[in-house]
């Protein structure tokens, strides 16, 4: 279940992508890195069949998202926000099933969904109620509630910018863990250590262009690192598993 | 694999939502007896009991309360959810006033043509007015940084409200003084007695219909509340919704403006009315809003009677808008509070 982008180009505004050609293979996890406004979140939507494409084609698993439905693309694709959207007045449990609102009824689905990223025991407060760290856990929840045994990739933008350390390496894990389940993961994200810690793959975004992509541990060298952001760059080791780069203050 | 976080909180729900219901099916009963049986003699009197005599008349009025007063419910409503904006309504965005513009508009032309507007005519015009007040409001009172922003929303309503009185005022000031009275009185609002079968029929008709299509989109409702990007990956046509919701509302806003003129509050508080007492689930706020948005609407129409005026009864638009004002205000106080915030 992979995905794949050929030559795609899409406009926000002043704003342009592309054309990026991308891949993201099956069971695996991709970081997406780079500046602010390099266009990260543009090319999740573009992947995600969210945004409008100008030109090219997204496809997963060889299929054409502009082919979907509506339907069909959310039982292939799950997307979390970087800042989740507060529903008027809806309860955790309401908002969390909203991701099956295009597949059969399952309250054991949204229930898992609830209990593997802790907000089981929050299911009857109301979202607005929640702090930014448990919305964006409860946001993950309803992305995971999409799942059946057509969900091909799930997106996610900036996924630690409000969670605490714990919920970070927890939500690392995840990652992986859905990986492992044959699922394609994309993050946009600025947190290396998180990316370290649960990415196989990563592409570097500059100028709404990916200017590298591949294995995590040959893109994410220190050099490449520094040029693009223009700050110095180290490799540190004892942060996760393997050595990281990060960018000396 | 994540360990869960604690034990599952078991709330009453089922017996809380079965208390709203009971507790808003009372309110309205209390509000229809308000009207049916409190009223005032020729000299100013008080009185409290069953008038055989005027019961038809009270009858009349409390059906044209009740449609108009769920209509601009529903469509406000419908407003807040597509918007995602807790100040949105028929006549804040303008299309109650849009609606009058269109149909005074009309009126010139039916009475320069030696004719008369006839009452099935209003509603159709009336929505055409509606929509396009909608659709310049979406269209000026959004921003590329923020999308639809409520605050930029509210002050293109209250231009475009505005705008459109003018054109209603300019329309009545073209017709002759013998012809301005019908027109006038309309504009401050009205709830006929002996209402007209036409309007009437429409707005139930469009009550109707739009309680069905969106209790059945109410999970659809609920998923527009998220961002737009998060309700397409939820599988939401969010342009198709868009499109039913703007003819809906303004379809049942201006069928409740051609049966009562228009009316401010009703639209913007019973939306709020019902997510107070159910949360916010479509499920249960479309059927809810349109309850009390009716017993809002009856028990305004009871109220003036209740207040001693020179020369009869205050109109009800001036009752709406004596309300509406500072419900309007309360709602912008939270919101500049944070409790809206998206």
């Amino acid at each position: 279940m992979s995905m794949r982008a050929r030559s795609i180009s899409a406009r926000l505004g002043e704003f342009h992508l592309g054309p990026i050609d991308f891949e993201a293979p099956t069971a695996s996890v991709t970081a997406l890195i780079g500046t602010n406004g390099c266009g990260k979140t543009t090319l999740l939507r573009a992947l995600c069949g969210v945004q409008p494409l100008l030109q090219g084609e997204a496809m997963v698993d060889e299929i054409n998202l502009a082919t979907l439905t509506d339907s069909q693309r959310a039982a292939r694709l799950a997307f979390v926000a970087q800042r989740p959207s507060v529903p008027a007045a809806l309860t955790v449990r309401e908002t969390v099933a909203l991701g099956r609102l295009r597949l059969p009824h399952n309250p054991q689905a949204i229930d898992e969904a609830m209990r593997i990223t802790g907000v089981l025991q929050l299911q009857h407060q109301l979202f607005e109620c929640l702090s930014e760290g448990q919305r964006h856990r409860a946001a993950v929840a309803r992305a995971l509630a999409q799942r059946s045994a057509a969900l091909a990739m799930l997106a996610v933008d900036e996924p630690t910018a409000s969670l605490d350390p714990a919920w970070s390496a927890a939500l690392a894990k995840l990652m992986r863990s859905l990986a492992s389940q044959k699922l394609t993961v994309i993050v946009a994200t600025h947190d290396f250590a998180f990316a370290a810690a649960c990415c196989d793959r990563a592409a570097l975004m500059q100028r709404g262009r990916v200017v590298a992509s591949g294995a995590f541990d040959e893109v994410m060298r220190t050099q490449p690192l520094s040029e693009l952001f223009a700050t110095p760059f180290t490799m540190v080791s004892g942060l996760c598993e393997r050595p990281i780069a990060m960018p000396c203050w | 694999m994540i360990e869960p976080m604690g034990s599952v909180a078991n709330t009453p729900v089922m017996s809380r939502r079965m208390f709203a219901w009971i507790t808003l099916v009372l309110f309205l009963a209390c509000c229809v007896a308000a009207r049916l049986f409190i009223s005032r003699t020729l000299d100013g009197t008080l009185c409290v009991g069953w008038n055989r005599d005027a019961a038809a008349w009270r009858w009349g009025a409390v059906h044209s309360a009740m449609c108009a007063g769920a209509a601009l419910a529903l469509s406000g409503l419908l407003l807040q959810s597509m918007l995602r904006n807790p100040l949105a309504s028929p006549f804040v965005l303008g299309l109650s006033a849009g609606s009058q513009a269109a149909v005074a508009i009309a009126y010139i032309i039916a009475f320069q043509a030696g004719a008369a507007l006839a009452p099935s005519a209003q509603v159709p015009i009336g929505t055409l007015g509606a929509v396009v007040a909608l659709l310049l409001c979406i269209a000026f009172g959004r921003s590329r940084e923020r999308g639809l922003d409520p605050i930029g929303m509210v002050l293109a309503g209250v231009v475009v409200a505005a705008m459109a009185g003018s054109i209603a005022a300019l329309c009545e000031w073209l017709l002759p003084p013998t012809e301005r009275m019908g027109l006038a009185a309309w504009s401050l609002g009205r709830i006929p007695e002996a209402p007209e079968s036409l309007p009437l029929i429409a707005c139930l008709v469009l009550l109707a219909v739009s309680l069905l299509f969106f209790q059945v989109q109410a999970r659809t409702l609920d998923a527009m509340q998220l961002s737009d990007d998060e309700a397409l990956s939820v599988g939401v046509n969010l342009r198709r919704m868009r499109w039913a919701i703007v003819i809906a509302s303004s379809a049942l806003a201006a069928a409740a403006t051609a049966l009562c003129g228009p009316l401010a509050f009703v639209g913007l508080v019973a939306p709020h009315a019902a997510r107070a007492l159910f949360a916010g689930s479509h499920r249960s706020t479309l059927f809810a809003s349109a309850i009390a948005g009716a017993a809002l609407l009856v028990l305004a129409d009871a109220t003036r009677t209740m207040i001693p005026v020179q020369g009869g009864r205050l109109p009800i638009g001036v009752v709406c808008a004596l309300a509406g004002g500072p419900a309007f205000l309360v709602l912008l106080r939270r919101g500049a509070a944070g409790a809206w915030s998206r």
